[in-house]
């Protein structure tokens, strides 16, 4: 009777157990990663934290910081399993696609640069896409880029940052002085 | 018995209503411009002050659900000033906190500090450079140092810098504001600090920013 129970227990908790843990299939280290992916992001598997299953797809998952946000994109450094942080890499997105930041769900024209963002990457296929705020969201794929991006041409021009206030204060003081100068005059020799 | 009266001449009395008017003109001018710096000063005291205290009441907008459609209303209204902050500086070491305005014109800087147009923001990354004056909120950073910390709280988060170099370049050199793969802010100041007019110079810190995780 009491092995009937404890088999019973053992078999619910497979059960349960098999519904709600993805089916891990590979780890960072076995992944088989297709030339394509390892050409375009040959450090994978330093930035790779685990891989799981999603639609019946491979990807790796990768942690990193965020660096800057753009039209429909995102960019981002990995961290590297030695504490160090990839090159920069982008990401396309949408301004509207939800992420999760710091467990709540946030849209990508509210991100900014430091927070800490959850990317996958498909084991068969060099595409990226940011982790959606719901694990039941739609994952969004886009092509990965080879390298760092470039950065804008820059169009700022030096400020003025120069008030006029003193010059006006001065010259204020130089003509009430010159006022009272001429009062001290006038008055002398109407005496 | 002669009597001599002394009578100024056409000449000398049209010189010495001259003088009047130049003195009634000089106590005017004079009056007008003090009151100008002190009208200046007075905004740049208020307006700093209540541009800060607007955006951190803005970080945590009061709860309306319970308000009259009228108060919500009047609410909005009393905080669309035409100048609003849209991030405050600090600097710890140099006690100084200041608004950050979205644009670097006279008015902006008169309150508080301003974004260089053409530049990053701290939330979109890039290289930020902030501007302010040199006679006012930005004197102070004659005093600071390399390894000193500045903080620039947005509305989405607080971001950490350290500064990395302080250079002193002629006004017309734009290489520093050069745009950034990492994030990094500029300050950017007259120089030198106590100088009446045009300074033919600019005092530039620059400084990278810290990462979350790394500290």
């Amino acid at each position: 009777m009491r092995r009937s129970i404890y088999l019973s227990i053992i078999g619910v908790t497979a059960v349960l157990g098999g519904v709600s843990a993805p089916v891990l299939a590979a780890d960072c280290a076995t992944a088989q990663f297709s030339d394509a992916v390892l050409a375009r992001f040959p450090n994978i598997r330093a930035v790779c934290t685990e891989v799981i299953e999603k639609d019946g797809q491979q990807y790796a998952v990768v942690k990193g910081d965020l660096v800057r946000t753009g039209n429909n994109a995102v960019y981002m450094k990995f961290n590297l399993a030695d504490g160090t942080k990839s090159d920069t890499r982008k990401i396309e997105t949408r301004p509207e696609f939800r992420v999760k930041v710091d467990g709540k769900p946030v849209s990508v024209r509210n991100l900014a640069v430091g927070q800490q963002l959850t990317a996958y990457v498909k084991v068969s296929d060099p595409v990226i896409a940011l982790e959606p705020a719901e694990s039941t969201d739609q994952l969004a794929s886009y092509p990965m880029e080879e390298a760092a991006p470039a950065m804008a041409a820059n169009t700022a021009e030096m400020p003025r940052t120069a008030s006029p206030m003193p010059a006006v204060a001065s010259l204020g003081a130089l003509l009430l002085a010159f006022a009272g100068m001429l009062t001290f005059f006038r008055l002398r020799r109407e005496s | 018995m002669s009597h001599s009266t002394h009578h100024p001449s056409n000449g000398t009395r049209g010189f010495a209503r001259v003088l009047r008017w130049s003195e009634v003109a000089a106590y005017v001018a004079g009056a007008l411009l003090c009151s100008l710096f002190a009208l200046a000063q007075a905004d740049s005291a208020l307006g700093s002050t209540n541009a800060i205290e607007d955006f951190a009441a803005s970080l945590n907008p009061p709860d309306q659900t319970l308000w009259a459609a009228s108060r919500v209303r009047d609410y909005q209204a009393a905080h669309l000033a035409p100048v609003k902050a849209v991030a405050v500086l600090t600097i710890p070491s140099l006690k100084l906190e200041v608004p950050v305005f979205e644009h670097d014109d006279e008015i902006s800087l008169n309150r508080g500090a301003g974004f260089v147009a053409g530049m990053g923001t701290p939330d979109t990354g890039g290289n930020v450079g902030i501007a302010g004056h040199r006679d006012g909120f930005f004197r102070v950073l004659k005093d600071i140092k390399v390894g000193d910390v500045i903080d620039v709280r947005t509305r989405i988060k607080m971001h950490r810098y350290r500064v990395t170099s302080i250079d002193i370049v002629d006004k017309d050199d734009k290489r520093l504001l050069a745009d950034t793969d990492e994030p990094g802010v500029t300050l950017v100041t007259c120089y030198p600090f106590y100088y009446l007019g045009n300074a033919p110079q600019r005092f530039i810190v620059a400084a990278t920013y810290v990462w979350p995780s790394d500290s």
